[in-house]
C-alpha cells in the first residue's frame, strides 16, 4: 500500500509513543548500524570452523544447522570457565545505576545501549537455559528462549559496546559489561559471526606481526622514512635497530603509530627520546604490534597474538620490554599477559625492569617485565635526565583524554599528566566526571573504529566531544593528548565534528618536540613539519 | 504491567496464608512444615549457589581500577580504589559492602551562573539511590537482629540494647521503632523509582517488583500486628521458641495476621537462593572488586590456561626471508641454508 | 498585545512544550531521562537541545542575525544528524514550533486577530528549517569526508612508501622544484 506524503513525514507520533517492551522491539539493520562481516577465509584461517558468508541486513544469516546447540554448549562452557561471567549473570538487581553511564546510550538514546539492558540480552537466555526459576516462570522472571532474532540482537548490541568498563565502575556489584560483551562475541564467533575490522587485523597480526599486514622489509623502510623526517627537522640522524639480538630493551608499540597519521609523530617521538638518552634497545618486525584485536575476538586469539611479545623478547635476549602508548594493549599486558603467557618467560633473559639511565627499579612490573612508556619517561623527567624546552609547545593549549583501558583496567592516570605538564606550559583538565577513572570512551574502542559505522562512533563520541568543546570554549584548548593509538585515529573525527579546531596528539610527540638532542640544529619546525614561532 | 504481576502474586500469597490458617484448618502446614522447609531451602540453596559460583575459577585478575595505580614511588596511589595487596583489597571490599561505595560515585553536574552571569559548572552527587539503598539494607539488618529476641531465651544483652536504642524516641504505644520508618522510607523510594523513572521501569521485570512487594508485605504485616492488631506477643514467643527447640507447639491465641507475616517471610527465604537477592552472596565474589590490581607484580595462575603457541618466528622468517635479507634485516637462517 | 509579546512572556512554557515534542522523537524512557538530567556532561543531548530551543525561540522573535541563528542551530542539528533519524525526522523539530504556538495561543490569536503576525512567524519557521537543512547537509558531508580522511590517515605511510601520493600542495606552497622521487632523505 502506498504511503501518503503526510504519513511519511508524520513518522513521529508524540502522543502515542510505542509501548513495546524491550524483548518485543524488533532489530533495526539499516545501513550504518552494523560493521561489515568478516571475510570467511580470514575467519576460518584463525581456527573458526563455522566461518561463512553472511550479511547483517539479509534475513537469512546462513547459520550452521546446529547453531543453537553450539551457543548453548559454548555458554555452559564459559560459565564453568569464568566465575566473573557466572556471578554477573546472577546478581544484577536492575538498580539502574549504570543506565546513564554508557556513552552510546548518552549519545544515541537507544534503551538497549543501557549497560543493564545490554547484559540482559544475554541474561534472559541464561535464565531460560540455566536457572530453575527461569525455566519455571519464563518471561515473568525475565527469561526468553534463544531464537535467531535474539542472536541477531546480540550481534547488533555487543558490537555497540566498546568494552570501556565505565558502567562497571558505578555498579554496586562490579558487574563488568566488557566481560559479558567478550563472552557474547566469543559465542558469535563460534557460529561464524565476526566483523572484518577485527578479523583482518587479527589475521594480519598473526602472520606479519602487525594489523595492516606490512611485511618486514616495508616496515623497515617506513621506519627509515620517519628517520629521514627526524633528520630533516632536527639535523640528527637516528638508525633504530630492528630485530637485533643482544639489546637490553625490546620496544613494542601499536603498529598504528608506524603507519597512521598522527600516530607516526608519536613514533618519531619515541625514537627521538631513545636517541636522547642513549637507550640500548631494539624494535622488532615480528612483534611489531602492541595492539591485540584478539581481546575483541576471544581469549584464545588474544593469547596467541600476545604470546609473540615474550617469544620475541626471549629470542632476542632482551632484559625487559618497554611498551608504547596504546589503550587496550595495556589492558592485556596489565590483566592478562603474564597469566596467559608468563610461562614463555622461562629460560629467557627477562628480569625486573630497571631504568638504565636513572637506576629506578620498576617493582610494579616485577612479574610482567614490561614497563609503560609514560612510567619510563616520567621517571626520566623526575630525575632530570631530559633536556627539555617546553616553550616549543607554547602554541599548544592542551587537554588530556584518559583512554578507557589504562584508566579503568590499570590506573595509569598521573604518569601521562606528569609528562605532559613537564613538556608543555598550557595544560587544562576536562570536567572531572569525564576524566580519570570516569573517562568517556572515544566511541570506537574494541574494534569498532571502522568507517561504515561512523554515525554510531560519532554519537558514542558525543560525551567526550561535548566535554572537549567545553574546555575549547573556556580555555581555548586546541590540542587533545592521549596515550592510545586507536584514540589517535578515532578522536580526530570526534573532535572534528563536535569541537572543530582541536587536534589530536600522542604524549610522546609533545615530549619530542620539547626535547633537545645533542648536536641538533635550530629547531624551526615541529615533528609535523609545521613552523614554530620564534621563542 | 510487570509491577501488577508482582503485586498480584504477593497479595495472593498473603490471602493463601489467611485462608489456610483461618478457615482452611491448615495451621500445622503454615506454622510448622512451611517454616522448617523454608529455612532448609534457604540454607541449602544459599550454600549451593555460592558453591556453584566458587566452582568456576577466576582465570584472570580483572579488577576495575578506580584510581591511580601503584607505580613510581613518588606518585601517590589510590590505595583502596586500586589496591595491590590483600589488605587494601579487603578494605575496598568492606567499603563496597558496608558503604555501597560504587553507588556513592554517582555524580551529576549542573550548569549554574556566577554572580556576574558567567556560566559555571557545579557538581552534585546523585545520592538518592545510594541513600535509599543504605536505609533499606541497614534497617533490614537491624530489624532482623531485633527479631532475634523471639528466638533466644534469655535474650542476649546486645539485642536488648538494640531494641532499646531503636525505640529511643519513646513515642506511640507500643513504642515506635525508628527502623520501621526508615525501612519503609527506603523501600518506598526503591519502589517509587521503579515506577516513576521511565528508564528504570523499562528495565524492571516482574521479579524485581515481586521482591519489593514481598518485602513490603512482610513489613506491613509486621507493623499491622504490632501497632494495630496488637497481637499477643507472649504466645508468639512461646511458639517461636518451640520452633527453635524443634518441638513445635501452636498456641490458640495467635492471630491469623501473624501467619501472614510468617508465611511471607518463608516465601522470601525460599525464594532467596533462586533470585537476584543472591547479590548478598555474589557481591563478595565479584572479580572486578575482590582482587588486587597486581598481575604485573605477581603471577596469577589460571587453572585452565591453554598455552596456545604464537605463530612462530621461524615460520615468520620462512615466510619473508628473501625480502628480509634484501632489506638488510638480520635473519637466523641464511638464504643458501634454506636451499 | 502582539504574538511576539505573548511568546516572550510565556517563553519558559513555550520552550518546555517544544522540548517535550523534540524529545518525543526518542524512545519514551530516554526522553524522560534526558529531560530531567541537568548534567551538561552526563546528558549532552538533553541539555544541548534545551539550550538550542531556548536560543531559537529568541531568534525567531528577533529574526536579525543569520550567523547567530546558525550558531544556535548547529549543535542540535549536528547531534540529530548522527542519530538514527531519517533526514525529515531529524529536521522535523523546527516545525514543531508552529504546533507549540498554535497549541498555546490559539485563543489569543483569534481574540486579538494576530493572524498576520502568525503568518509572519510561520514563514520565519520555514526559513529556519532551510537554514537547518544547510547545516544538516554540511554535517552529513563532513561525515563522509571524515570517512575518506580517516582512510587516508590510516594508510599515510603506505601511500608514502609506494610513492602513489604526490604532495602537490606542498610544492605549490613552497614553490620548490618537485623532487624526482617520493623520498627526500639525504643520501
Amino acid at each position: 500500500m502506498a504511503l501518503k506524503p503526510e504519513e511519511l513525514l508524520a513518522t513521529i507520533d508524540y502522543l502515542n509513543p510505542p509501548k513495546t517492551g524491550w524483548m518485543e522491539t524488533p532489530n533495526d539493520f539499516s545501513p550504518g548500524r552494523w560493521p561489515y562481516p568478516a571475510k570467511p577465509d580470514l575467519h576460518r584461517a584463525m581456527g573458526f570452523k563455522h566461518a561463512h558468508e553472511w550479511k547483517a541486513d539479509e534475513k537469512d544469516w546462513h547459520l550452521p544447522e546446529n547453531w543453537k546447540q553450539i551457543i548453548s554448549e559454548g555458554f555452559k562452557a564459559r560459565l564453568d570457565k569464568y566465575r566473573s561471567f557466572k556471578v554477573f549473570m546472577d546478581v544484577c538487581v536492575r538498580c539502574g545505576a549504570c543506565a546513564d553511564k554508557c556513552h552510546f546510550y548518552i549519545g544515541g538514546g537507544d534503551p538497549k545501549n543501557m549497560p543493564v539492558l545490554r547484559a540482559e540480552l544475554m541474561r534472559s537466555v541464561y535464565r531460560a537455559d540455566f536457572t530453575t526459576a527461569g525455566k519455571i516462570l519464563g518471561k515473568l522472571n525475565g527469561a526468553r528462549v534463544m531464537e535467531e532474532d535474539v542472536l541477531k540482537e546480540w550481534f547488533l548490541y555487543f558490537y555497540q559496546c566498546t568494552e570501556c568498563r565505565r558502567c562497571s565502575l558505578f555498579c554496586p556489584y562490579g558487574i563488568d559489561t566488557a566481560e559479558i560483551t567478550m563472552m557474547a562475541r566469543e559465542l558469535l564467533h563460534e557460529v561464524g559471526l565476526g566483523i572484518n575490522w577485527i578479523m583482518e587485523p587479527v589475521f594480519n597480526c598473526n602472520r606479519t606481526g602487525n594489523h595492516l599486514g606490512i611485511q618486514p622489509h616495508a616496515f623497515k623502510e617506513i621506519v627509515e622514512f620517519m628517520c629521514d623526517d627526524i633528520e630533516e627537522y632536527t639535523g640528527v640522524r637516528i638508525n633504530p635497530p630492528l630485530n637485533e639480538p643482544g639489546h637490553e630493551v625490546l620496544f613494542i608499540t601499536p603498529s598504528g603509530d608506524a603507519f597512521a597519521d598522527p600516530g607516526i609523530y608519536t613514533f618519531m617521538g619515541y625514537l627521538i627520546l631513545f636517541e636522547a638518552i642513549g637507550l640500548d634497545y631494539t624494535l622488532s618486525t615480528y612483534a611489531s604490534e602492541g595492539g591485540n584485536f584478539g581481546l575483541f575476538t576471544g581469549a584464545d586469539t588474544m593469547q596467541k597474538l600476545n604470546a609473540k611479545m615474550y617469544s620475541e623478547a626471549k629470542r632476542l635476549g632482551a632484559k625487559w620490554i618497554l611498551g608504547g602508548e596504546c589503550g587496550h594493549m595495556w589492558r592485556v599486558i596489565n590483566q592478562y599477559m603474564d597469566t596467559m603467557n608468563g610461562y614463555i618467560q622461562e629460560g629467557s633473559n627477562l628480569t625486573t625492569p630497571r631504568n638504565p639511565i636513572t637506576g629506578t627499579v620498576f617493582h610494579n612490573a616485577k612479574q610482567t617485565k614490561m614497563v609503560h612508556i609514560t612510567e619510563f619517561t616520567a621517571d626520566l623527567i623526575k630525575h632530570g635526565k631530559l633536556d627539555l624546552s617546553p616553550e616549543r609547545n607554547n602554541h599548544l593549549r592542551v587537554t588530556y583524554h584518559d583512554s578507557c583501558n589504562p584508566a579503568r583496567g590499570m590506573g595509569l592516570l598521573e604518569e601521562p599528566r606528569y609528562v605532559i605538564k613537564n613538556v608543555c606550559n598550557n595544560y587544562f583538565e576536562m570536567p572531572p566526571q569525564t576524566t580519570r577513572e570516569q573517562t568517556f570512551c572515544c566511541g570506537a574502542g574494541s574494534g569498532l573504529n571502522t568507517e561504515e559505522i561512523m554515525e554510531i562512533r560519532l554519537r558514542g563520541g558525543l560525551p567526550r566531544g561535548n566535554a572537549l568543546k567545553y574546555v575549547q570554549d573556556k580555555h581555548d584548548v586546541n590540542m587533545m593528548a592521549c596515550i592510545c593509538a586507536l584514540d589517535r585515529a578515532t578522536l580526530i573525527p570526534v573532535a572534528d565534528f563536535w569541537a572543530p579546531g582541536v587536534q589530536i596528539t600522542g604524549v610522546h610527540e609533545m615530549v619530542a618536540n620539547a626535547l633537545n638532542l645533542k648536536g641538533q640544529k635550530k629547531r624551526e619546525v615541529n615533528l609535523r613539519g609545521e613552523e614554530l614561532e620564534e621563542v | 504491567m510487570n509491577a501488577f504481576y508482582g503485586l498480584f502474586i504477593v497479595c495472593a500469597l498473603a490471602l493463601a496464608a489467611l485462608v489456610g490458617v483461618g478457615g482452611g484448618g491448615m495451621t500445622g502446614l503454615f506454622a510448622v512444615a512451611i517454616p522448617y522447609a523454608a529455612v532448609a531451602i534457604f540454607v541449602v540453596g544459599f550454600a549451593l549457589k555460592v558453591m556453584c559460583w566458587a566452582k568456576s575459577p577466576v582465570p584472570f585478575r580483572i579488577p576495575t581500577t578506580g584510581g591511580q595505580q601503584k607505580s613510581l614511588d613518588w606518585i601517590p596511589y589510590a590505595r583502596y580504589d586500586n589496591p595491590v595487596n590483600s589488605r587494601d583489597t579487603v578494605v575496598r571490599m568492606i567499603l563496597e559492602v558496608l558503604t555501597f561505595r560504587s553507588l556513592f560515585r554517582n555524580t551529576t553536574a549542573v550548569l549554574g551562573k556566577t554572580p556576574d552571569g558567567k556560566p559555571q559548572v557545579g557538581y552534585f552527587s546523585e545520592k538518592w539511590l545510594w541513600l535509599a539503598a543504605i536505609l533499606f539494607h541497614y534497617s533490614f539488618l537491624l530489624i532482623v537482629i531485633r527479631h532475634m529476641r523471639f528466638f533466644t531465651e534469655p535474650v542476649p544483652l546486645p539485642i536488648q540494647w538494640l531494641d532499646w536504642a531503636d525505640s529511643i524516641l519513646q513515642i506511640y504505644s507500643p513504642t515506635l521503632y525508628q527502623t520501621n520508618l526508615l525501612f519503609l522510607a527506603g523501600l518506598g523510594w526503591l519502589l517509587a523509582r521503579r515506577l516513576l523513572y521511565p528508564q528504570i521501569r523499562y528495565i524492571s521485570n516482574a521479579a524485581d517488583y515481586f521482591a519489593l512487594f514481598l518485602i513490603i508485605g512482610i513489613a506491613l504485616s509486621g507493623i499491622y500486628m504490632r501497632y494495630v492488631a496488637k497481637v499477643d506477643i507472649v504466645s508468639i514467643k512461646q511458639f517461636t521458641m518451640s520452633l527453635v527447640m524443634f518441638s513445635p507447639v501452636v498456641p490458640k491465641e495467635i492471630a491469623p495476621s501473624f501467619f501472614v507475616h510468617l508465611f511471607l517471610v518463608c516465601v522470601l527465604l525460599a525464594y532467596f537462593p533462586f533470585s537476584k537477592l543472591m547479590h548478598l552472596g555474589g557481591v563478595f565474589l565479584s572479580p572486578t572488586r575482590n582482587l588486587p590490581n597486581d598481575s604485573r607484580i605477581h603471577h596469577h595462575e589460571n587453572p585452565w590456561n591453554p598455552k596456545i603457541k604464537p605463530h612462530s618466528y621461524e615460520a615468520y622468517e620462512d615466510d619473508f626471508r628473501e625480502a628480509m635479507v634484501e632489506a638488510g634485516l638480520p635473519v637466523v637462517k641464511q638464504l643458501e641454508e634454506e636451499a | 498585545m502582539t504574538l511576539a509579546q505573548l511568546i516572550r512572556d510565556e517563553k519558559t512554557t513555550v520552550v518546555e512544550r517544544w522540548l517535550d515534542m523534540v524529545l518525543a522523537t526518542y524512545p519514551p524512557q530516554t526522553a524522560k531521562m534526558w529531560k530531567v538530567n541537568s548534567d551538561p556532561f552526563g546528558n549532552p543531548v538533553g541539555q544541548t537541545t534545551l539550550r538550542a530551543l531556548g536560543e531559537l525561540t529568541d531568534h525567531l522573535l528577533a529574526w536579525e542575525d543569520a550567523a547567530a541563528i546558525c550558531a544556535s542551530l548547529e549543535p542540535l542539528v549536528k547531534i540529530r544528524a548522527v542519530q538514527d533519524f531519517s533526514p525529515s525526522k531529524a529536521l522535523s523539530f523546527v516545525f514543531f514550533f508552529k504546533k507549540v504556538v498554535r497549541s498555546l495561543f490559539a485563543k489569543a490569536i483569534a481574540r486579538e486577530r494576530l493572524d498576520a503576525e502568525l503568518a509572519e512567524l510561520d514563514s520565519r519557521v520555514e526559513n529556519l528549517a532551510l537554514l537547518a537543512m544547510d547545516i544538516y547537509v554540511k554535517a552529513r558531508e563532513d561525515l563522509y569526508r571524515m570517512r575518506l580522511d580517516e582512510f587516508k590517515r590510516t594508510h599515510r605511510m603506505l601511500f608514502r612508501k609506494t610513492g602513489i601520493m604526490c604532495e602537490t600542495t606542498d610544492v605549490l606552497l613552497t614553490g620548490a622544484e618537485p623532487a624526482g622521487n617520493g623520498a627526500v632523505g639525504t643520501e
